[in-house]
């Protein structure tokens, strides 16, 4: 070893202010000690969700709180709460790529896989050229499909004009799936968790509006399949529906949904979209837009919320809750329950639409 | 999930800090060095095949079946790269990193960042078109020390005699030099303090005896 030449690994990162020299001061996640059983054990909290180190832990609709004291000096209490799903505000952007240099996104060929994609502004004309990840060697031929791809003919406007799926793209800058439609821009979806919303949980007066917010399909296709919802686990591996799929309906839009609050609706759940089968409000008939039970990656089990746990693989191809052949992460069970699409103008009061997605 | 406060509050989490870094070698604490390490063949995003070696069929972690590659990493390595940084007020994520071992027979092994902006480096935040200026800090570093390729220069280390370790027996610290703990009764105010000293003295003496 050389005594005096070391790597420098930074494990945290302060950020500060450059002219005024204050420290940014965000209220981030935290750790926390709870205890399972008689188990003492921890786990954290972040914008992403929440992580028990003991992985036998699962709320239910019948036990959807737990107590966890902070991994501070005062060990603050809190109560987690748990939803079965998170909703979601989604923003379009639109953002103009650099003018100079190379604009980095990936994306999936026939002819190679993941690849680089380079768009770069080429005399006022933007176009998009496909590299071997990493290397500056191009990529001849990346799709098998007769568009025009070649090294000598880039990607420009008018080849996505008559091939639209050769806009979409990933940004790995971004961490999303962006969209170029061959111009000087891209444009890709802003998202907000508004499951913590303080306007929407703080719902608890008002006529027609007790302890819930009201939502309203924008755009066919949305999960607002009655007979569907909430979905129980054997129904769910039976089925040969894929996750995306799943309880979807056409000519659905304006299907009226509502989103409870934390002191919800008599016999409903707090923190829970439902599907307003008689749009009249809150009633008996309305469905929960979750499944029916948790399911534990490790262990392979699934546990019903009406009844005891269950050994089985819950192995549905295609779906989020492929879980047998270990290659699925473990949010998919937690945290992608349904997810809807707000609009941008919302307000305390005003109409609130979604379009609804299962992912 | 979220978290409620005692009075039954929802504990706001601030939306991550999106934060633009446009790399240079120049910017990072590693600038001109080199680390390598060993991984296994499968994960291309970090780092990139470019920067490590072909598949080695015959090479395998202990107990494992997939092939390693060894890769070469240095700062200059990422050019000027852009990279969009969330800081979650305690975290600051998304520079590059990953899981290496320094051969394929160690059976743990450790986590690389292969981008480390140094003290001062300045990063970005727009919002609404307004961007300001925000400055980087390392609060918890680890170093690791660099392997020396040439085994040659080991060769006239010695270390028979205290001298070739470079210092002299003179150079420890007398026991005259090490500072006695030694109970401060002036600020023992009240007699009952005072009391409660002097038992533990009588213990240490009578602990002393029962020893000698």
């Amino acid at each position: 070893m050389k005594r005096n030449s070391t790597w420098k690994t930074v494990h945290r990162y302060g950020v500060y202010n450059k002219s005024t020299g204050a420290k940014v001061s965000l209220t981030g996640g935290f750790g926390y000690d709870y205890t399972d059983g008689s188990t003492a054990t921890r786990g954290f909290i972040s914008p992403n969700g929440a992580w028990f180190d003991n992985p036998t832990v699962a709320f239910t609709a019948a036990a959807p709180t737990k107590a966890v004291t902070a991994q501070n000096e005062a060990k603050t209490p809190y109560t987690l709460s748990w939803a079965p799903g998170k909703l979601s505000k989604k923003v379009a952007v639109v953002e103009a790529l650099k003018a100079s240099g190379p604009n980095f996104f990936t994306a999936w060929v026939d002819n190679g896989g993941e690849v680089d994609v380079r768009i770069t502004n080429n005399g006022g004309t933007y176009e998009a050229k496909y590299y071997t990840m990493g290397t500056s060697t191009q990529i001849a031929n990346p799709f098998t499909a007769s568009v025009g791809d070649d090294s000598s003919s880039p990607i420009i406007a008018s080849e996505i004009t008559s091939n639209k799926w050769l806009g979409w793209m990933h940004s790995p800058e971004k961490r999303t799936q962006i969209y170029w439609a061959g111009g000087a821009s891209i444009s890709f979806y802003q998202e907000t968790n508004m499951s913590a919303d303080a306007t929407l949980l703080g719902k608890t007066n008002g006529a027609g509006n007790t302890g819930y917010t009201t939502l309203y399909a924008v755009e066919n296709r949305a999960i607002a399949d009655a007979t569907k919802f909430p979905v129980e686990a054997a129904t769910w591996v039976a089925s040969t529906t894929d996750a995306y799929e799943y309880g979807r309906v056409n000519a659905s839009a304006d299907v009226r949904f509502y989103f409870t609050a934390l002191n919800p609706p008599a016999g409903k759940l707090a923190r829970t979209l439902y599907l307003d089968v008689n749009p009249a409000g809150p009633d008996a008939g309305d469905k929960a837009i979750m499944f029916n039970f948790s399911a534990n990656e490790r262990s392979k089990e699934y546990t019903s919320f009406a009844a005891t746990p269950v050994t089985a693989t819950l192995n549905k191809t295609g779906s989020n809750l492929r879980i047998s052949n270990g290659h699925t992460s473990p949010w998919s069970l937690g945290i992608q329950r349904w997810q809807v699409l707000l609009t941008p103008h919302f307000t305390s009061g005003a109409l609130v639409r979604l379009g609804g997605t299962t992912q | 999930m979220i978290a409620l406060k005692a009075d039954g509050t929802v504990y706001a989490m601030s939306e991550p800090m999106v934060l633009n870094y446009v790399h240079a070698a120049s910017k990072d604490m590693n600038e001109n060095k080199e680390i390598v390490f060993v991984k296994e063949d499968g994960n291309n995003h970090n780092p990139v095949p470019a920067l490590c070696t072909a598949p080695t069929a015959s090479r395998h972690y202990p107990g494992g079946t997939t092939d390693v590659v060894v890769c070469s990493v240095e700062p200059s390595d990422f050019g000027t790269k852009t990279y969009k940084l969330r800081y979650n007020g305690k975290w600051v994520n998304g520079l590059p990193d990953m899981e290496g071992r320094n051969s394929e027979n160690d059976k743990n092994g450790f986590r690389v960042t292969m981008v480390n902006p140094k003290a001062g480096t300045v990063v970005t935040h727009t919002v609404g078109g307004v961007t300001t200026n925000y400055v980087l800090k390392p609060l918890a570093v680890a170093e690791a020390f660099l392997p020396e390729s040439n085994a040659a220069l080991c060769n006239d280390i010695n270390f028979t005699t205290v001298a070739q370790f470079g210092w002299s027996m003179s150079d420890l610290p007398s026991a005259t030099m090490i500072p006695t703990a030694i109970p401060n009764l002036g600020q023992s105010a009240g007699t009952s303090k005072f009391e409660v000293l002097g038992r533990q003295w009588r213990r240490i003496s009578l602990s002393i005896r029962a020893f000698s």
